[in-house]
């Protein structure tokens, strides 16, 4: 199956070991190097929420995961992960909480914006057609 | 660039027309300039429609020079829709052109004692004003059509729709792009309406015979330049971002974030944000063989706009921007971008603020004329506004005008002016400049975003009230101060992350006027706009009851955060306590 432009951002799903955080998924199931995660993906929401903290944020069945390079703006700025101005939308920050943190298959929605959907979608393409 | 041209519309025996140096506003550009003419010569307590108000058109300090991105319009006056000063701002061609010709601004005055409609034509051997019935309740195509025909395809036009000549208060000022199109617009607060009032229809303008603006040094000028352009291209936003998808590239962010207003300001998410984002946008251009890339004036360097195609792959309008589809689209419950090109085209042909028509469509559907997401009755209540119907000149007068007569409570409204594209209460810190902006609510302090003169990052902490205040101050600040420069907003993203283009930037204006300004001279400049715009306000009648939210985002949580506006009256009032 191939997966264009609307479908990444719509989300694609990954039949995945769940309860790991956020960077672990990236890194360990979707193969994303490091340094890609550190320069290129400036925002990660999960579950509608911007997370700051990819080591602590906990990956459960059923989670989404969206991921942006920097954005424009007051508001776009504010999305940045540990951004200068990222405190100024504490409300609706990721929070950490403790029970999310089972381990289990599950599944897990993977939305894709602007220049990520050409600089990942053909990588994760296979990985979630090997599903 | 050292001269006024004034222009008398309410002189006996007709218009009169008047050059004068730039004397006492020597040094100022741009919104330094039109808020500088609009405190010092309009009657604050005027009626924005009266003789006494002036309409202020003026490039920026750079505006007509090689500098990349310096061909930003002000347009200034006191608004008919806020009742406070107005600065609109416009891209297109025209600033470049006026700058080139040798005006600092041009302003019109008076008012025509008959109901004739004038042109004014401005050329490098002299300026005419000339009566044009002809052209009464043109839209803005047409009009540019005509102009063309008369005056060759060098010409750039600042013009008004017929929305503007029925002094409606979401009218625009329109201004041609690269192509002679009409599609740029000093969109906010009622500027068309002054420019109506006045009786001026269209100044054409034509630079034949004029040279680029030459620096005192320019040596050190196309050196700083240089420097600059770099610093835009390798910064991912001016140089990846914004080329690529626009400023549209918001619309999938802000809505994963639930800060997207959807439905009139009701929920924070919007089901059908994918379709009409700026990557699908993006692909639908370049498939129907229009330009995802493209300047909206020569010397753009980040080129965030583009060109648009219908389904038979002919030129509809230029690329809608984030706002515009955020308030036609997700605020109105459409998804189709077809229909959101369709809205954009009618709302610049009739010469309509994008972002206040969108939010009063969106009240209009609350109030139950047309349902959510009806996207041919969207259009149907556009051309009534064109039309002028009754109901169109509700409409066209905005939406708190529209709230009032039909009954609704919602209306997302600051000084009369809609709110743009994100919810103030999922970010909270836009809120507060939403709040206290001099000019209603207000997108654009949102984009100055450079941490140099915002002194963010260990100057302040912007969790704590005192940094959301703080940082709102220094963001307004630094907008008024770009403002007038000439330079397009979009820069700022590049000199948040890169100290040394926001250097670049200093150097240009030092090279090119023989100054030694600093990054200090810059919050100077940017303070001192404010303050006058801010004193222009108060003896007009506004107090710090007027800096607030509506009620409602204090009472009513947005889903999916549930979250209402916290920042407190007390706070808000220290915005402008420096
Ligand atoms: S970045 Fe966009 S808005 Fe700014 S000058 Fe260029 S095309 Fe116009």
């Amino acid at each position: 199956m191939i997966f264009d432009s609307l479908s990444w951002q719509e989300g694609v799903e990954f039949k995945v070991r769940v309860g790991c955080s956020v960077r672990d998924f990236l890194t360990k199931h979707l193969e994303i190097p490091n340094d890609f995660i550190e320069n290129r993906i400036a925002i990660i929401f999960l579950d509608g929420s911007p997370v700051d903290d990819i080591d602590r944020a906990i990956i459960k069945n059923g989670s989404c995961i969206a991921m942006s390079s920097q954005m424009p703006g007051l508001v776009g700025a504010a999305m940045t992960r540990k951004g200068l101005i990222s405190p100024l939308r504490t409300s609706i920050s990721y929070d950490v909480k403790k029970e999310d943190t089972k381990e289990e298959v599950g599944i897990v929605k993977v939305k894709l914006f602007n220049t990520l959907i050409k600089e990942l979608g053909q990588v994760l393409q296979s990985k979630a057609n090997a599903n | 660039m050292g001269k006024i041209l004034r222009i008398n519309m309410g002189s006996e025996g007709g218009p009169t027309i008047v050059e004068e140096p730039l004397g006492n506003y020597a040094g100022l550009g741009g919104r330094g300039l039109t808020s500088a003419i609009v405190s010092k010569e309009v009657p604050p307590q005027c009626h924005p429609l009266s003789a006494e108000n002036k309409l202020v058109i003026a490039p920026g300090l750079l505006s007509g020079t090689a500098g990349a991105m310096s061909g930003r319009l002000s347009v200034g006056c006191k608004s008919p829709l806020t009742g406070t000063i107005k600065e609109a701002n416009s891209g297109g061609q025209p600033s470049q052109v006026l700058a080139r010709l040798g005006y600092a601004a041009i302003v019109l005055e008076g008012k025509p004692k008959t109901d004739d409609l004038y042109k004014v034509i401005i050329k490098n051997d002299g300026v005419k004003i000339e009566k044009d019935n002809s052209l009464k309740m043109l839209p803005n195509y047409d009009l540019v059509e005509r102009m063309k025909s008369q005056y060759g395809d060098k010409i750039a036009c600042i013009s008004i729709g017929p929305a503007g000549e029925m002094r409606l208060a979401a009218a625009s000022v329109a201004c041609t792009d690269t192509e002679l199109r009409p599609t740029r617009h000093a969109g906010r607060g009622g500027v068309g309406a002054v420019m109506g009032s006045k009786q001026v229809k269209v100044i054409v303008l034509d630079d034949t015979g004029t040279k680029v603006r030459q620096p005192k040094d320019p040596e050190k000028f196309k050196d700083a330049n240089k420097r600059f352009v770099e610093g835009l291209q390798k910064h991912p936003v001016t140089g990846q971002g914004l080329p690529a998808y626009g400023t549209n590239v918001l619309t999938n962010i802000i809505n994963e974030a639930g800060a997207y207003p959807t439905y009139n300001f009701k929920q924070g998410n919007f089901a059908g944000a994918s379709k009409i984002s700026g990557e699908t946008l993006a692909e639908l251009e370049v498939k129907r063989g229009g330009v995802a890339t493209h300047g909206c004036h020569r010397g753009c360097v980040i080129r965030c706009s583009g060109i648009f195609h219908d389904k038979d792959g002919k030129y509809l309008t230029k690329q809608p921007e984030y706002e515009t589809v955020w308030a036609h689209g997700g605020n109105c419950g459409i998804d189709d971008l077809d229909a959101i090109a369709m809205i954009d085209f009618w709302d610049d042909n009739y010469g309509l603020d994008t972002i206040e028509m969108g939010a009063t469509i969106a009240v209009a559907m609350e109030a139950g004329l047309a349902k959510f997401g009806d996207a041919n009755a969207a259009i149907q209540l556009i051309h009534e506004v064109g039309k002028g119907t009754y109901l169109g000149k509700i409409l066209g007068s905005g939406a708190a005008v529209t709230a009032k007569v039909f009954g609704i409570e919602r209306a997302p409204v600051v000084k009369g002016q809609s709110m743009p594209a994100y919810d103030p209460r999922a970010v909270q810190g836009i809120g507060v400049t939403y709040a206290t902006s001099t000019m209603g609510a207000d997108h654009t302090a949102g984009y100055a975003i450079a941490s140099n003169i915002l002194k963010i990052g260990g100057h302040v902490d912007p969790l704590s009230p005192e940094g959301q205040i703080e940082l709102s101050r220094n963001l307004q600040i630094a907008t008024a101060a770009i403002d007038s420069t000439g330079m397009c907003l979009f820069i700022a993203f590049a000199l948040l992350d890169q100290p040394e283009t926001f250097q670049a930037l200093i150097d240009m204006l030092n090279a090119f006027y023989g100054l030694n300004l600093t990054a200090d001279s810059v919050t100077e400049l940017g303070k001192s706009i404010l303050k006058m715009e801010r004193e222009f306000n108060m003896k007009a009648g506004f107090t710090k009851e007027h800096d607030r939210l509506p009620r409602y985002f204090y009472t009513e949580p947005i889903a999916p955060h549930n979250v209402v506006f916290k920042v407190k009256d007390e706070d808000l009032d220290k915005v402008f306590n420096w």
